[in-house]
């Protein structure tokens, strides 16, 4: 059964799942490409200020990459099952409702963490071979907030879509805006370093929010 | 015999809004069984109630033994649901779908998914959202039939469907129910389609049960009797003798169970001229139409 579940899954994501590997090997190769022409072009001590003074990113480009990637695998999944009511296709199939949406959120969530550990992999590679280590934890703390908003837009997304009722659905998105704004408020490098695990422990609980619509839904709530 | 499905005092509300009204109805295994009703009388308000979509406001809805709203997977694989509109899952291609569906099912019956869609000489590589509703109709009983439930719940299969293709649904489906013991429960407009493979039947009207017959003994016991309007004719109103009134012009149409008979007892007794009155042969649709109004 669950394999069936994967493969519709992988049916409706596939696109996008593949355009956004591709995206996130070209960003990495850029970046690669951009810092090494910084250190050569302006030398390693202008480099270095920019980077520690002036607060320059050099990965900044991917700050809002989980966040589309996070929505886009999320809509590519559940608006195809609630448009024209066909997730009361998938409600009707031999399996419960909670074990359905938990398989499908996780498969969802597992394509989605193959794409962030891509990137990470990737910005410490890249980091490892032109900075020293504290750069490299410093861009780990930089963008750990980044991937967690990746994350929780993908429970949410799913959760605001799943959800029958408008009125519910309007303070979703007000809840998700307000959280995610949230996690996106720095101006530098390392600024969520202290406060990043009280997010971490609020987004551990999202997945278990997409079990409420569905069963609203299943209770007949329009 | 075993009831496949059991309805006791079956009541919904939309907010104030009274829809069903303690309907009781049961389905004996093996057999065919309508719900027919004009628009709003809560026709996909019961399927959907049946179908677990909707918990009841009150009432006892059991399917195959157990609660509507909480069927558990192992008998949901019994039951073959066909959605109002076909509703498939357009995004994948045939055989797409069919390896999607096989797996949730110990009884697959592959064979009887191509036997079904092949007549479609489409690839299988087609995806459904590409099809016509005819097409895709074909696709969804296909895969009911693959799943060989001992329960079909067939809602509005004749939506969006052409002559051909409806005919070619009953065919199909009366052809599978009498191979081997199936229960079936649907829902249509289309009355004359309804007639050709229906066992039993039930008439929704507003709030109300109308009836809970076969259509063969229907057409047989609802008569139309036409006589010409006065002002006595304009007093009558529906009740236990006549189910509905129409008048047309300077006729007046009499819909009853009554032989005529009793009939002009009963409009002797309300002072009504009998003079003219008529007998006028009905066709299932127009006794349909006769008992449910046009309005």
């Amino acid at each position: 059964m669950f394999k069936s579940i994967i493969y519709k899954e992988w049916i409706k994501t596939r696109w996008v799942v593949i355009i956004s590997f591709l995206a996130v090997f070209i960003t990495l190769i850029y970046i690669q490409l951009e810092v090494r022409h910084y250190i050569e072009l302006m030398t390693a001590f202008k480099n270095w200020r920019y980077i520690v003074q002036c607060k320059m990113l050099y990965y900044e480009i991917f700050k809002y990459f989980p966040l589309i990637i996070g929505a886009v695998i999320s809509i590519l999944q559940f608006v195809p099952e609630m448009s024209k009511n066909r997730m009361r296709l998938s409600y009707h199939l031999p399996i419960s409702e909670k074990k359905l949406l938990l398989s499908m959120t996780f498969i969802g969530f597992s394509l989605l963490i193959v794409n962030l550990a891509i990137i990470i992999g990737g910005l410490v590679e890249i980091s490892y071979i032109y900075y020293p280590t504290e750069i490299v934890q410093s861009m780990l703390f930089t963008i750990f907030p980044w991937l967690l908003g990746g994350i929780a837009i993908y429970f949410l997304t799913s959760t605001i879509i799943l959800e029958p009722s408008w009125k519910y659905r309007i303070i979703l998105i007000i809840i998700a805006f307000a959280f995610l704004k949230l996690l996106f408020m720095e101006g530098g490098y390392n600024e969520y370093q202290f406060s990043i695990w009280k997010y971490v422990l609020i987004i551990v609980f999202f997945p278990l929010m997409v079990l409420f619509p569905g069963h609203r839904f299943r209770k007949g709530i329009n | 015999m075993e009831n496949v499905i059991e309805l006791k005092n079956l009541t919904h509300k939309y907010g104030n809004k009274l829809v069903l009204n303690n309907l009781n109805l049961s389905v004996e295994k093996g057999r065919i069984f309508g719900i027919l009703g004009k628009n709003g009388m809560g026709k996909t308000t019961t399927i959907n109630i049946l179908m677990g979509f909707l918990r009841p406001t009150s009432g006892v809805c059991k399917v195959l033994g157990e609660d509507s709203h909480k069927i558990s997977p192992k008998t949901r694989a019994k039951i073959g649901l066909l959605h109002e509109g076909h509703i498939a899952y357009d995004f994948m291609t045939i055989k797409q779908v069919e390896k999607f569906y096989s797996n949730f099912f110990a009884n697959w019956k592959k064979d009887y998914y191509y036997e079904l869609v092949n007549k479609l000489h489409l690839s299988e590589n087609h995806r459904i959202s590409n099809m016509s509703c005819g097409q895709r109709s074909q696709v969804v009983l296909g895969l009911i039939f693959a799943q060989d439930p001992e329960l079909m719940i067939l809602d509005d299969y004749s939506m969006g469907l052409d002559p051909g293709y409806r005919s070619l649904f009953i065919d199909y489906l009366k052809e599978f129910v009498s191979t081997s013991e199936k229960t079936v429960l649907m829902t249509s407009h289309i009355i004359q389609d309804m007639e050709k493979i229906i066992d039993d039947a039930i008439i929704m009207g507003y709030q109300k049960l109308l009836l809970h017959t076969s259509l063969k003994n229907f057409k047989e016991s609802f008569h139309c009797y036409q006589l010409q309007r006065s002002t006595t004719t304009d007093n009558l109103e529906a009740d236990n003798t006549i189910s509905n009134i129409e008048t047309i012009k300077n006729k007046v149409n009499l819909y009853s169970f009554e032989d005529i008979t009793q009939i002009k007892n009963y409009l002797t007794l309300k002072n009504v001229s009998l003079d003219k009155i008529k007998e006028i042969p009905l066709g299932l649709e127009e006794a349909f139409i006769g008992l449910t109004g046009k309005y």
